[in-house]
């Protein structure tokens, strides 16, 4: 006995039954970066400054990391330097630890609080956290001379 | 090259029931001639003969493929389509195709040849090659 009591009945089903597959088979070819995203735990790295702690992802965010590729990872003779710019200094420092971060290093009154001790003591943590490792042996130190030089 | 014709809808009809719709249609048209030259087809000036053909037979076959609905259990479920059947016995099949005005084409004939697999959406799909035996125009309205 057909479950179909007319012909329309029929053709409603297999117009729906079309529709359902092509769903699915349009489901079948995205991929779910959203779901990727909520399933990622993140971590944070802490930074601590003048007693108090700031938050910066354990992971290079996209935004920087384009930025960072765009304009401070560079090859110099043959070698990978990391070189800030002094016009995205600024910007560096704040898309790295955010713009709390930023503000309390300019209201800062310690005069030990400078650029070059920012780029030689945090700044080579966390992007080593992040993957590009400099590191902190002589050899390195004047990797970091480079990188304050520049600065 | 084939071209793909793409109607409203195009569907399939055993013993008066839609049993399939059909997602791609490919229609192949032969024609089979026959010799018809003559000593008047004589080039002027020579010994050559122009050789004529006229056409005396015209083939209409379909590469189709669709879905199809899965047969009514009775008695033992044999796991098969309405329209596998009717592939398997050689019965005679419309179908039907309308385009968005209406107007379309009943296509009688049979298929020569048919494969199907279940699909999870709990229809068939198959892919056949249709013998168009009459070609019978649809008229809204009439």
């Amino acid at each position: 006995m057909s479950k179909f009591k007319s012909n329309e009945e029929r053709m409603e089903y297999l117009n729906n039954k079309q529709n359902e597959i092509a769903l699915r088979q349009e489901g079948s070819l995205v991929i779910d970066f959203d779901k990727a995203l909520e399933e990622a735990q993140e971590d944070s790295i802490s930074v601590k400054f003048m007693g108090k702690h700031y938050l910066v992802p354990s992971s290079m965010p996209f935004n920087f990391s384009i930025f960072f590729l765009r304009n401070c990872y560079k090859k110099v003779n043959g070698k990978m330097v990391v070189a800030v710019p002094d016009e995205h200094l600024v910007k560096f420092i704040t898309m790295m630890f955010g713009n709390e971060f930023m503000v309390a290093l300019e209201n800062a009154k310690d005069v030990r609080v400078t650029m070059s001790k920012v780029f030689s003591s945090i700044v080579p943590d966390i992007l080593g956290a992040w993957g590009y490792d400099i590191d902190t042996g002589k050899k390195d130190q004047k990797k970091i001379q480079t990188l304050t030089q520049e600065l | 090259m084939m071209d793909e014709v793409k109607f409203a809808s195009t569907i399939v009809i055993v013993d008066s029931e839609v049993v399939a719709k059909i997602t791609a249609f490919n229609k192949n048209t032969s024609i089979s001639e026959e010799d018809v030259t003559a000593a008047e087809n004589v080039i002027p000036g020579t010994d050559v003969l122009h050789s004529e053909f006229v056409s005396i037979m015209v083939s209409e076959t379909a590469n189709v493929e669709g879905i199809v609905i899965e047969k009514a259990s009775t008695g033992m479920d044999d796991g098969q389509s309405e329209l596998k059947n009717a592939a398997e016995t050689g019965k005679t099949v419309t179908m039907r195709q309308t385009r968005n005005t209406g107007y379309g084409y009943n296509l009688t004939g049979f298929f020569t040849s048919y494969e199907e697999a279940a699909d999870v959406s709990g229809v068939y799909k198959f892919k056949s090659t249709f013998r168009i035996n009459t070609k019978t125009e649809i008229v809204p309205g009439s």
